[in-house]
């Protein structure tokens, strides 16, 4: 019964955060032109258009195209040309974004590519002069482009959450605690005694096992709530967070 | 600082962009909380798959003898093993049933292993066995030793030359998978293996959907979901995945070929292959007609794929600098030399399964002398029935008496959910599920029975009986049969999945356990079982037991018992082909029935003909691709050996000509054999006159003469009949076994009746020893006037020992092939009147008959007019729900109008008096066809 009720509270906090994360207001909001759902699709991109770019990376785009497509799919998605296709995706806006790519990559790359240079589309701010760094830092591995693609979206998705916690701890002024405490969010095994980091901190044992607990759980909460915002319901966070785990440990 | 770190966590190696240098796979993992304990309520396709563990499996494949395991990956493991009693390496295939979830799974595990199981083919891996065993659902599968393409495009062992030689074998197995309804969707290097004899082997047809096989409409890859790996899939697929059909696969083998050209993908603007590469730039456009967005404008089958890959290498193109291709010399279908092959066979097959409902596992139990059985001759009380439909019933069970004294009993045992739909057939592969021990007649004297698998259906046992006495027709009869079942017992961990048991206490205490097994007739009664605490009863006519004790998950329990009950024939006796040939007047047959009577004509025979061989050959020799499928190995390597170096006899380059300029190919070859004599002395058995009064129109008078004389030519230098004096054992088996099947099961009584008396025509069928899956009807007169009928049956399935086998999937190619002898006739007596609308009604489908490789409009109306005549069969030997099957894949087909065909045709067979031949009716067949064009005509006028 216990695992049922972590699931259950779970649901019950996600339901509270639902109503105003990115993919169900974008899903629900499909069909109006409203700056709401315009600008929840925005920052979901913002986030996660670097999987893509990986993804076309991997496929054999050279720099120069992966950026122009990247581009091109993004101001095609905010501008949602798409969005209609969008609740056959699984509901989930990493299967949509790259069912779409998929598409857009066999069928428009090439006409869109002879029109850039004139067409009419806004340009998305996306941050894609750096793309090429990261891609590079990251070398090759054996990964085929959809696999690719899953893994990075999972790191992503991580980092976000990591960075969201680390800054939420800076906002408090404590850099240095997130800093001891954040290799204790992998579990027990992988830090030092809580003896040692107590020491190093100036702070008793007790404190520094309370400190880890607040920041795990923080964590659990965030990383849901951001899993959330990339899919269209509730229900399914925590199959997403198995598929992500799948992705990750493959 | 470029040094490597790994995790301190999982010990995995720290990616280079790891969120503040947190490991990834434990971040996400630290996100469950308790880490990965099992989630009730979440699907549980979700969780992680851990390979069984070698011991377990032991336990539930008692025939196998588990070597190790060969891969594994999220979706299933595949394991090599020993089956023991066949001595064959095999692959065991395990699905985990952590990803069993959703009805779509198991849709499609079932789906695949029907697909498979059709697919016999030497370049396709072939099933043995699927099923169900301990909650897991597994594949017995052909064990591939070698890589598969990607492995070896990765080791670099795979040059340009080698790859026209794959290609080849991937049409091959491609065309034979289309022609029979089946797209495997996800072609890809990976899926491609190559044995180490250099062999193609394709693998994973689990994304297959059979071509207008859906049951009730039923979708079997969701609107969303597209099924396949997004570099190889056509456009369409990509598009409409619903709609794809077998050219879809054309696009991947496109994008395969271009790659094992290349080494890149043709992503975007592509460069052609001999841009990139040191390759024949006539293959560029080979490749790019595959790559062809519009499935209409890409080749329309693979075996043309296969056909102009064949021409370019076989004839060297001139003028170009760098080529790498074939030497002359390079043959089609030569096994790929690769040279240094590490010894490797790691397969992964991805694959999916559903939950899991019968949890029981039956393996044969070596019985002990000291484990004495209870004998209680029990009679069980009928309790009332809840409905409960998730037990496995037989459902096609049926006791077949034959007049000559002979019976057959088939089980099937299937598996139904709540909504009436199949979600499950056991179905017995080499399995010694039930063992029948005695059969007796209703006076309990023995009768004698053999026990056989019929693995064409997927494995039923089968049984013949033999009877004391001839039963008369009309006259139901009885069969007492007794068996036994042995079998362990093994409870799942997950008590969940019982959600009944008879004293409805919880589950959870694993306290109550019901073993089933399948529904026996009623009356049926139990002799002896083990162990005592077995309880049983009869509900519903099904045998129940029970054990009412704790078993603990990981325990098992051996039980077993002895039935008897008693099977009656409810239907009139079948006739077989048996009685079809004592009936039949004149002359003595060549197949020794064991009930001859009188001087019955030779009505059918069986054998393999030297003429057949001939032709077939030298067709072979001049690169027809239907004559380049010889699926009997040794056969086709003895053929290779003697006859390969005459490639270039004058008879070949005759028949490549007649085949370029005339069509001379696929029936027109075989029309000629059986207009032949023997080939120790080789003459046209009539004077060949022009077409239509003889022979086929692709043929004329003067290039049938020249052929003669070549073909005489060849027969002398390449000591052909040496050659067949050398295979007659060989031919000896063939004939026997078909004859088996023939005798046994083929209904040929049913042409004397529904086409009318003709009683000078002789039957024959003819097993091609060369021919592949390719499948002819011929005919010929006799200076006399006795009509002779052929059908030359394909030899395209083989047993362990690489001998010819013969499956009752055949009979309907028996059928079909011998009614072309009554409908082409029908059909070109009547061309006059036909010509018009058969151009109107070949309009619309034209493409879907081309792609069939019927590209006349006479071909339309003849086939469809065999057509009707093999749903006619069907309907009286298979039962209406068969006919309507036959129906719908013929319309699928582009048969548009066989259900209306067919309903004609029902009309003749009610109105025999007045149609007393198949002629005679020949009128309303023309009126139909016309009838049809004009309303066809008619919806298209504006």
């Amino acid at each position: 019964m216990s695992a049922t009720s972590t699931f259950g509270e779970v649901a019950d906090s996600g339901n509270a955060a639902f109503v105003t994360t990115h993919w169900s207001v974008v899903l629900a909001a499909a069909y109006n032109h409203d700056r709401i759902t315009e600008a929840a699709l925005a920052r979901l991109c913002e986030t996660y258009w670097y999987p893509l770019y990986a993804y076309a990376r991997r496929r054999g785009y050279s720099v120069e195209d992966a950026q122009d497509l990247t581009q091109e799919f993004f101001a095609r998605v905010i501008q949602r040309h798409w969005l209609a296709d969008a609740d056959q995706s699984k509901g989930r806006f990493r299967t949509f974004l790259l069912t779409a790519m998929q598409r857009f990559l066999a069928n428009e790359w090439d006409k869109a590519r002879a029109l850039k240079r004139g067409g009419g589309l806004k340009n998305v701010p996306l941050r894609l002069d750096n793309a090429e760094t990261r891609y590079g830092v990251e070398g090759t591995d054996s990964r085929t482009p959809e696999q690719a693609f899953e893994y990075r979206w999972a790191v992503t998705l991580l980092d976000k959450v990591v960075k969201q916690l680390g800054a939420e701890l800076r906002a408090r002024g404590q850099v240095e605690l997130f800093n001891a405490l954040k290799a204790c969010l992998l579990g027990d095994g992988s830090t030092q005694p809580y003896g040692q980091l107590a020491a190093k901190l100036g702070m008793q044992e007790g404190a520094v096992k309370v400190a880890v607990h607040r920041l795990r759980q923080r964590y659990r909460e965030l990383l849901r709530a951001e899993i959330a915002n990339t899919v269209a319901s509730p229900a399914e966070v925590e199959a997403e967070m198995h598929h992500l785990f799948n992705v990750l440990t493959r | 600082m470029s040094s490597k770190r790994n995790c301190p966590g999982c010990g995995r190696p720290l990616a280079p962009n790891a969120p503040e240098e947190l490991c990834p796979a434990c971040l996400i993992q630290a996100g469950f909380g308790t880490g990965l304990a099992p989630q009730p309520g979440l699907p549980s396709r979700t969780r992680r798959f851990v390979p069984p563990p070698i011991a377990k499996l032991a336990v539930l494949f008692p025939q196998l003898e588990i070597q190790r395991l060969l891969g594994q990956g999220g979706l299933g493991a595949v394991y090599g093993a020993r089956q023991s009693a066949l001595e064959r390496l095999v692959a065991l295939k395990i699905l985990p049933s952590e990803i069993s979830g959703d009805a779509g799974f198991a849709e499609r595990f079932a789906r695949e292993a029907r697909a498979l199981a059709r697919l016999n083919h030497a370049n396709i891996v072939g099933l043995y066995e699927f099923g169900v065993a301990g909650g897991l659902h597994y594949f017995i599968m052909e064990y591939v030793e070698g890589l598969n393409l990607r492995q070896v495009q990765q080791a670099g062992k795979l040059s340009p030359p080698d790859a026209l030689k794959v290609i080849p074998q991937i049409c091959d197995a491609l065309q034979f998978a289309h022609d029979r309804g089946v797209v495997h969707r996800d072609i890809k290097p990976e899926n491609i293996m190559l044995d180490n004899k250099g062999w193609v082997k394709i693998t994973d047809f689990g994304l297959a959907k059979i071509l207008g096989r859906t049951a009730d409409g039923m979708r079997l890859t969701g609107a969303q979901e597209v099924m396949g790996t997004p570099h190889y899939m056509a456009p369409e697929q990509i598009e409409h995945p619903q709609a794809v059909d077998h050219r879809a696969d054309i696009y991947s083998l496109g994008v395969v070929f271009y790659e094992l050209l290349t080494g890149e993908l043709p992503l975007g603007k592509f460069q052609p292959p001999s841009r990139k590469a040191e390759v024949d730039a006539r293959l560029d456009e080979v490749v790019l007609h595959a790559l062809e967005k519009e499935p209409e404008r890409r080749y329309q089958q693979v075996s043309q794929v296969k056909t102009d890959v064949e021409t370019i290498v076989s004839r060297p193109a001139s003028g170009l600098t760098g080529q790498t291709l074939g030497a002359p010399e390079a043959r089609p279908r030569k096994r790929l030399q690769l040279r240094s092959w590490p010894a490797m066979a790691a397969l992964l097959v991805v694959l999916a399964a559903l939950i899991m409902l019968i949890n029981f596992v039956i393996r044969p139990r070596q019985k002990s002398p000291g484990t004495a059985l209870q004998t209680s001759a029990l009679q069980w009380p009928e309790t009332p029935a809840i409905a409960d439909s998730k037990t496995p019933s037989i459902q096609d069970e049926r006791l077949e008496l034959f007049p000559d004294g002979t019976a057959r009993f088939r089980l099937h045992v299937q598996q139904l959910n709540d909504r009436g739909t199949n979600i499950q057939t056991r179905e017995f592969i080499n399995s010694d599920f039930v063992n029948i021990t005695n059969m007796t007649d209703a006076h309990h004297r023995p009768l004698a029975f053999t026990n056989t698998h019929n693995t064409i259906y997927g494995g039923i046992l089968q049984y013949s009986v033999t009877l004391n006495e001839p039963v008369p027709p009309g006259q139901p009869a009885s069969v007492i049969i007794e068996g036994t079942k042995t079998g362990v017992f093994i409870p799942t961990a997950a008590p969940g999945e019982f959600e009944y048991s008879m004293r409805h206490r919880p589950l959870s205490q694993y306290r109550t356990r019901r073993i089933e097994w399948h529904r026996l007739p009623p009356g049926a009664c139990l002799l002896e079982k083990q162990p005592n605490d077995l309880h049983e009863r009869v509900r519903d006519g099904r045998l129940e037991l029970f054990i009412d004790r704790l078993i603990p998950p990981g325990d098992s329990l051996e039980i077993a018992y002895r039935f008897r009950f008693e099977q009656t024939n409810n239907e009139a006796p079948v006739v077989s082909a048996k009685s079809f040939l004592q009936a039949a007047p004149g002359g003595a047959t060549q197949s020794a029935a064991p009930m001859q009577r009188g001087s019955s004509a030779p009505l059918l025979q069986i054998k393999v003909d030297p003429r057949v061989e001939l032709l077939s050959l030298i067709f072979r020799l001049a690169g027809n691709p239907e004559y380049n499928q010889a699926r009997v190995d040794s056969y086709a390597q003895d053929a290779e050996k003697q006859f390969g170096d005459f490639r270039g006899h004058p008879v070949v380059a005759l028949a490549t000509q007649l085949c370029g300029k005339q069509g001379v190919s696929y029936d027109a070859c075989m029309g000629m054999a059986v207009h032949l004599t023997d080939p120790g002395d080789l003459q046209f058995r009539t004077p060949l006159v022009p077409w239509p009064e003889s022979l086929d129109r692709r043929w004329t008078v003067k290039s049938g003469s020249n052929f003669l004389a070549a073909t005489r030519q060849f027969v002398q230098d390449t000591g052909f009949n040496v050659f067949i004096a050398k295979h007659r054992p060989l031919y000896q088996t063939t004939e026997n076994r078909l004859k088996q099947l023939l005798d046994r099961q083929a209904h040929l009584e049913w042409f004397r009746d529904f086409f009318g008396e003709r009683p000078s025509a002789a039957f024959t069928v003819i097993p091609g020893m060369l021919n592949g899956g390719s499948c002819y009807g011929a005919h010929f007169r006799t200076a006399e006037g006795r009509e002779e009928l052929f059908c030359m049956l394909g030899v395209w399935q083989t047993d362990s020992q690489g001998l010819p086998e013969f499956t009752s999937g055949m009979l309907g190619t028996v059928v079909h092939e011998f009614a072309h002898s009554y409908a082409n006739s029908l059909i070109d007596r009547h061309w006059d009147q036909l010509r018009a609308p058969a151009q109107i009604l070949y309009q619309p489908v034209a493409q879907k008959m081309r792609s069939q490789a019927y590209g006349e409009p006479a071909t339309l109306l003849r086939e469809s007019l065999v057509r009707a005549c093999g749903v006619r069969y069907a309907r009286q030997y298979e039962g209406t729900k068969a006919a309507s099957e036959a129906i719908r894949l013929e319309k699928s087909r582009g048969f548009l109008w066989m259900e209306e065909l067919s309903n004609l045709l029902g009309d003749y067979e009610a109105h025999r008096a007045r149609y007393p031949t198949f002629e005679a009716f020949a009128p309303r067949l023309v009126a139909f066809f016309q009838d049809h064009a004009s309303r066809l005509a008619g919806t298209q006028a504006p």
